[in-house]
């Protein structure tokens, strides 16, 4: 379980403080959204849980552990996919376990499997530039798997993408979470790709973030685009956004 | 490949070197008229000891050939190389020194910046005076000229890095040496062959403008001899030869450059 108890975060060198006494608590194995207008501290958020910024006061622990302590229980994935253009597809796959110096055949063969996984068996040795944005971000989240961890951080993995493509990977992404025995928390602002991938959603409410308020998603594990059209589901949008109005106009 | 891809390659090829030769034509035409020009403006003028043709250069750069490429391009090419690969060793040295050690950049980079200022071919004379007519003044000047140039198109390739990318390697587990070799290396590359590209030029320059100071041997030597002795047309012959190899030695690079960064667009 993963647990944020009392956190407490301003930038180094601001005076606004982006959480304060914030407290969340997500259970494993779910696909969970957080969503909240920009600057409301999502990315700030996967920072803290990433261990690339860290609380004044409070303290985040997975299963109990505290995050310092904790080896490779994460695994990030940015808003822009980052492939190194020097890199095949391949070596990006395998970059997080070439930085752990795990032995080079191992490594292979993991990309490889997870390249199948994602769809692009046969694009191991081309290079990100001969990639379109939805192969790139397929590629991304391949390397995003093969860092291991069993916490999957996805920071609006979709954002860059135009609509047909960011559609077609809402569903490539939901359909692979439903093999994955993973967690997946899913940094969001739009409430519809919320709604259909999550089982819960997150939005986080204050300025700075005090709290946050959640929401079921009543859809089940196998769902389609024409389920978002459900009178209940529909509700949940609008519940949602006027939330997110609310919070934008305090 | 079947006969249609064939024929299609052929013709993309075809096109290929059509718009490279149409690209390069205006400059070829340009290049031959002002070589019409200057042959017509030396006849005219009728003073080979101001301007001497481009034939008769030419002829004067055939008839002094064995002691042209003999001696005195082997002696200007000993600087270059020398000059040359130290300059980029010790600049590529104090890149990596300044990337390394934040406040190592502090206190250099403005200096360096600062003795740009400074023309190294009006401090040469200097050199002369500490380390006397001999091939290490010689190479100091060429190191001068070019170790600020590779030095700072160095650091700012591994300035340019996007701190995503570092955030994200160190979210890998990553160390300093890894992000280093792994992702800085790689990104500053074209930056390295930009300052490479520059550098060509200015260590011959540098070379020839220190053997004009004062050396035994090569081609900045050669055409200053000519020119105490009213040889227009033999001062400006070794200097074609050192265009001609500056020239030779970017294309070079330019092949190297293209396989080195092969993920270039």
């Amino acid at each position: 379980m993963l647990c944020f108890e009392h956190v407490s975060f301003t930038y180094p060198g601001s005076e606004d403080a982006i959480f304060r006494d914030f407290s969340l608590r997500a259970e494993k194995g779910g696909f969970i959204s957080v969503i909240g207008e920009s600057g409301s501290g999502k990315t700030t958020l996967f920072r803290l849980l990433n261990g690339l910024e860290q609380p004044q006061e409070g303290s985040i622990t997975i299963d109990g552990t505290p995050i310092p302590e904790k080896k490779n229980f994460a695994s990030y994935m940015p808003q822009q996919d980052l492939l190194f253009p020097w890199l095949s597809v391949e070596q990006n796959v395998m970059l997080p376990m070439t930085i752990r110096k795990q032995p080079k055949e191992l490594c292979r063969k993991k990309a490889l499997e997870m390249l199948k996984k994602v769809g692009l068996a046969g694009w191991e040795k081309r290079y990100p530039r001969e990639l379109s944005g939805g192969m790139r971000q397929r590629v991304s989240f391949a390397r995003t798997l093969c860092a291991g961890g069993e916490l999957l951080l996805l920071d609006e993995p979709f954002s860059a993408l135009d609509s047909i493509t960011r559609i077609s990977l809402q569903e490539w992404l939901r359909d692979q979470w439903n093999h994955l025995e993973k967690t997946i928390l899913f940094i969001t602002h739009d409430v519809e790709e919320a709604v259909f991938l999550s089982e819960k959603i997150l939005v986080l409410t204050g300025r700075p973030v005090t709290g946050l308020t959640e929401f079921e998603v009543p859809l089940p594990r196998e769902r389609t685009r024409e389920m978002l059209l459900r009178p209940d589901i529909a509700e949940l949008k609008e519940q949602l956004i006027a939330l997110l109005r609310s919070e934008a106009t305090e | 490949m079947t006969r249609a891809g064939y024929k299609q390659d052929r013709a993309a090829a075809e096109r290929k070197t059509y718009s490279t030769v149409t690209r390069q034509m205006p400059g070829v035409i340009f290049l031959c008229m002002l070589l019409i020009l200057w042959q017509v403006l030396s006849q005219a003028i009728g003073k080979p000891y101001l301007l001497p043709s481009p034939l008769s250069v030419l002829e004067s750069l055939w008839e002094n050939r064995r002691e042209i490429f003999l001696v005195h391009l082997p002696a200007t090419m000993e600087v270059v190389a020398i000059g040359g690969v130290l300059a980029v060793l010790s600049g590529s040295l104090f890149a990596i020194l300044m990337d390394w050690f934040p406040w190592l950049k502090r206190a250099l980079y403005p200096i360096l910046t600062w003795t740009q200022t400074i023309p190294v071919m009006c401090i040469a004379p200097a050199f002369v005076l500490w380390f006397g007519y001999t091939v290490k003044m010689r190479v100091i000047v060429v190191i001068l000229v070019n170790f600020f140039t590779v030095t700072v198109n160095l650091y700012d390739g591994f300035a340019s890095v996007r701190p995503e990318r570092i955030e994200l390697m160190r979210t890998y587990g990553a160390d300093r040496l890894q992000i280093f070799s792994m992702l800085k290396m790689p990104t500053a590359l074209p930056y390295f062959f930009t300052a490479l590209r520059i550098s060509i030029p200015w260590s011959v320059i540098g070379a020839a403008v220190a053997e004009w100071l004062g050396a035994q041997n090569g081609l900045g030597t050669y055409s200053r001899s000519c020119m105490m002795n009213l040889d227009a047309a033999g001062l400006l012959a070794p200097l074609l030869v050192l265009t001609a190899f500056a020239l030779l030695m970017n294309a070079l690079l330019g092949m190297i450059e293209r396989r080195v960064l092969y993920w270039q667009e």
